[in-house]
């Protein structure tokens, strides 16, 4: 099923492998950062890594959950389940929260 | 760290540093990173090329297998984490809710539907369930954000880490609102059609072919007398309800239809246990079990009533034949005495006597037949609400008088002993001193007809409780209890001792009661049986507002029957009833003429100025209608007494002779005295 063609500012893709409490938990986190910090301007895209094995290689996926940058360049890359707000907001180059400066 | 190269250009160098170590410091967090998570239990997975390495219990073959599974599922399958946020969707939910998974990951369920318990207990049986570690199934409904409802079938889990601990929710959930709408119309359809088995009366049964066993609906039950379905009920039972001589017929049809395994339909006729007898229409059909008559099944109504209406139209159909049969046979009747009459006044050898016997014997038998077809036509407009009543406010006790001479002949010809019994004052009545009078002669009639030789008939005039009675009693032949009730219905006589000879067509009895009916009055028989006499009474309203202008009877006969000669035209294309007419009109004293047709009478009239005109209607050329408009125009032709003759006498002719400039019309054959009367008023 095709998202928005539109182009979002950040373009994220989170790889994991299945529906496992630590995909589960980075998906969630991540989310919740998203809609805090830049909402409406991010694409989030989860890969399963099971399912997509050439998708984790071509982006040198060591650890999963991973998540990628890949819009705005340089490529950023996180590992972990992206329970720490600030720093996944930090690295992400997210904007700082609404109502509430960094 | 310390500085090992120094650049020609020390900005641009010192730039390129720090973009080195901006690089290396980003490459080393992640590093960091990667190790952190890896410390803290972040990492699920290591992954070297192609090959996954897990860390923690999930296993990647399994877990890849089970994403397959999940990706091949036509259910939808969503899996929340312990706050409600989707974690997992499957293609078949991206379908069901019509969003990417990616747009929805990690958001509130919500997003995608609000879930909606069919019912509380629903709700509460759920909460149960996953406490207990189980799963919950059943029906619920989601309602997608642009307000579409769906009706599903859901199957609700917990999921659980490797050591157990409770992780999240997972739904599967199957769309049946396609098939809750199929048996939503179906149990329309249903309900539909049990009301159209209840209205139409329809029962239901179905009968195991080997045990005989069967099962029916209330309604079927009520086909055999029973208010609600019977218990035990097989097809052995059935056939024992099944009238004796229906049996046979009843057996053979089940074994057809057992042997061909085909439908099959039946009446036959049962007995409730209150002995009563119904009829009863069956329509079946054989259901197979592996190519074996395995059930019947059918419906089952109870057509008693139709078939006592088929059996009221037959007999009804077969009374009409009847009185079309004596129809002709009693019109016929009159004809033979007046032919042979005519053949004896043409005789050269006539004498006085046989003369006037012979001319009594015409009139007598014109007079019956006038009198059957008045009867005749009196009854079709009855029965077409046609007739109407000349209603004047009268004395039922002269009214009768003049039945009873009405019927003094038909009395006096079998030598029957007549009493009559009025009361010394007036009963009065508005009605129409003619049709009560018809109503009096038509019972004398009848019980002259119905009684041997030398009976005595009694006429009495009474009054009681608001209503004028007439009773007529005789001695006669009585009526069983059979006959009384059907003797006021057209064409019914007593067959057994139908006298040919005394005629009559059957039709006087249901004219007594339609024209008592007309003058809101009622008409009863009372017999003790054959043999044993009848007795009829006709009940009148009495009208007591009218008593003061009830006109002295007896006054109105007395005047002078001579008249002065006048001069009449007869207008009739048939010359014998013209030249009949012409010589009567001429033996008692008028000058008559005789035209053949209407432009014939036109010049004629002209002519001679006769001051009576008899007009038949219907002439070639110039018809009666057209006859009278054209004489009114004229100056001499205002003042004529113009009379119209027609074969019938219906109220519309009647009215439109009057249209036309009639003063009076004659139903034919006319009685001279008749004319005589208009003749006589007029001339006053």
């Amino acid at each position: 099923m095709a998202g928005k063609t539109e182009q979002k500012r950040y373009r994220l893709s989170l790889y994991v492998i299945g529906a496992t409490p630590h995909s589960a938990r980075a998906i969630v986190n991540l989310r919740r950062i998203c809609e805090e910090h830049a909402p409406g301007e991010y694409e989030l895209r989860v890969v399963d890594v099971t399912h997509n094995p050439q998708a984790a290689k071509e982006h040198q996926i060591v650890a999963t959950p991973t998540l990628i940058r890949e819009a705005p360049l340089p490529l950023q890359r996180l590992v972990g389940d992206m329970s720490r707000d600030e720093v996944v907001a930090r690295r992400l180059g997210l904007p700082p929260r609404e109502g509430k400066p960094s | 760290m310390s500085q090992t190269v120094i650049s020609a250009d020390p900005t641009a160098e010192l730039a390129r540093l720090r973009e080195e170590n901006a690089g290396l410091r980003e490459r080393m967090e992640e590093a960091e990173d990667t190790l952190r998570a890896l410390r803290n239990n972040e990492i699920d997975a290591i992954v070297v090329g192609e090959s996954i390495y897990t860390l923690v219990g999930a296993n990647a073959t399994a877990n890849r297998m089970r994403g397959e599974v999940l990706t091949q599922m036509e259910d939808a399958v969503v899996a929340t984490d312990l706050e409600g946020r989707v974690i997992y969707m499957n293609p078949a939910a991206e379908r069901q809710y019509g969003r990417a998974a990616n747009a929805v990951l990690g958001l509130p369920a919500e997003r995608l539907y609000t879930h909606m318990w069919l019912s509380d207990d629903d709700h509460a049986q759920s909460r149960a369930a996953l406490a207990a570690g189980d799963a919950w199934r059943g029906k619920v409904k989601h309602r997608l954000p642009d307000g579409h409802e769906l009706q599903l079938e859901c199957t609700l889990s917990c999921m659980a880490d490797g050591d157990g601990g409770r992780t999240g929710y997972l739904s599967v959930l199957r769309d049946v609102t396609a098939r809750a709408q199929a048996e939503a119309a179906l149990a329309d359809s249903q309900q539909l059609l049990q009301f159209s088995m209840e209205s139409a009366r329809i029962g239901l049964w179905t009968m195991d072919v080997e045990s005989g066993l069967a099962t029916g609906s209330d309604l079927h039950a009520a086909c055999f007398g029973y208010s609600r379905r019977v218990g035990n009920w097989s097809g052995e039972r059935f056939l024992a309800h099944v009238h004796p001589d229906d049996r046979e017929h009843v057996e053979s049809v089940r074994r057809q239809a057992v042997e061909r395994a085909g439908d099959f339909h039946f009446e036959c006729r049962v007995v409730w246990p209150d002995h009563s007898i119904h009829w009863i229409e069956v329509h079946g059909n054989t259901l197979l079990r592996n190519g074996e008559p395995a059930r019947m099944a059918g419906i089952v109504s109870d057509i008693t009533r139709r078939r006592q209406a088929d059996e009221a139209l037959r007999e009804a159909d077969r009374q009409k034949d009847e009185f079309l049969a004596t129809l002709a046979h009693e019109l016929r009747n009159p004809l033979a005495p007046i032919r042979t009459a005519a053949h004896v006044l043409a005789s050269k050898r006539l004498t006085p006597e046989v003369h006037d016997k012979s001319v009594a014997i015409i009139s007598r038998q014109v007079s019956h037949m006038a009198r059957l077809l008045d009867d005749l036509l009196d009854i079709a407009r009855i029965t077409r609400k046609r007739l109407t009543l000349q209603k004047d406010y009268i004395d039922l006790r002269s009214a009768a008088e003049t039945g009873i001479e009405a019927s003094r002949a038909a009395i006096e010809g079998k030598r029957h002993h007549l009493v009559v019994e009025m009361p010394p004052t007036p009963i009065r009545l508005e009605a129409d001193p003619v049709r009560v009078a018809q109503i009096v002669s038509n019972l004398l009639n009848n019980a002259a007809k119905y009684s041997n030789a030398g009976a005595t008939i009694t006429v009495s005039v009474r009054r009681t409780d608001g209503h004028g009675e007439l009773v007529v009693k005789d001695t006669g032949i009585g009526m069983s209890p059979e006959a009384l009730k059907s003797v006021f219905t057209m064409f019914a006589q007593e067959e057994t001792v139908l006298d040919r000879s005394e005629g009559g067509l059957g039709i006087g009895l249901a004219l007594v009661r339609g024209l008592a009916e007309l003058h809101n009055g009622s008409v009863s028989a009372i017999s003790p049986g054959l043999g044993r006499g009848s007795t009829f009474v006709v009940r009148f309203p009495v009208s007591e507002k009218a008593a003061a202008r009830v006109p002295p009877v007896a006054e109105a006969q007395a005047s002078d029957e001579s008249q002065p000669g006048l001069r009449i035209l007869i207008a009739d294309d048939n010359h014998d009833a013209a030249d009949s007419m012409a010589t009567l009109l001429r033996l008692l004293g008028h000058d008559v003429l005789v035209a053949g047709d209407g432009v014939a009478a036109f010049e004629m009239a002209r002519d001679a100025y006769p001051q009576v005109m008899l007009l038949d209607i219907g002439m070639p050329g110039l018809n009666g209608y057209e006859l009278a408009h054209k004489l009114r125009q004229e100056a001499w032709g205002r003042n004529v007494l113009l009379i119209a003759a027609t074969g019938w006498g219906q109220d519309e002719d009647k009215a439109r002779a009057t249209a036309a400039g009639f003063n009076a019309h004659l139903t034919k054959p006319f009685n001279p005295d008749a004319l005589n009367t208009l003749i006589r008023e007029w001339g006053a």
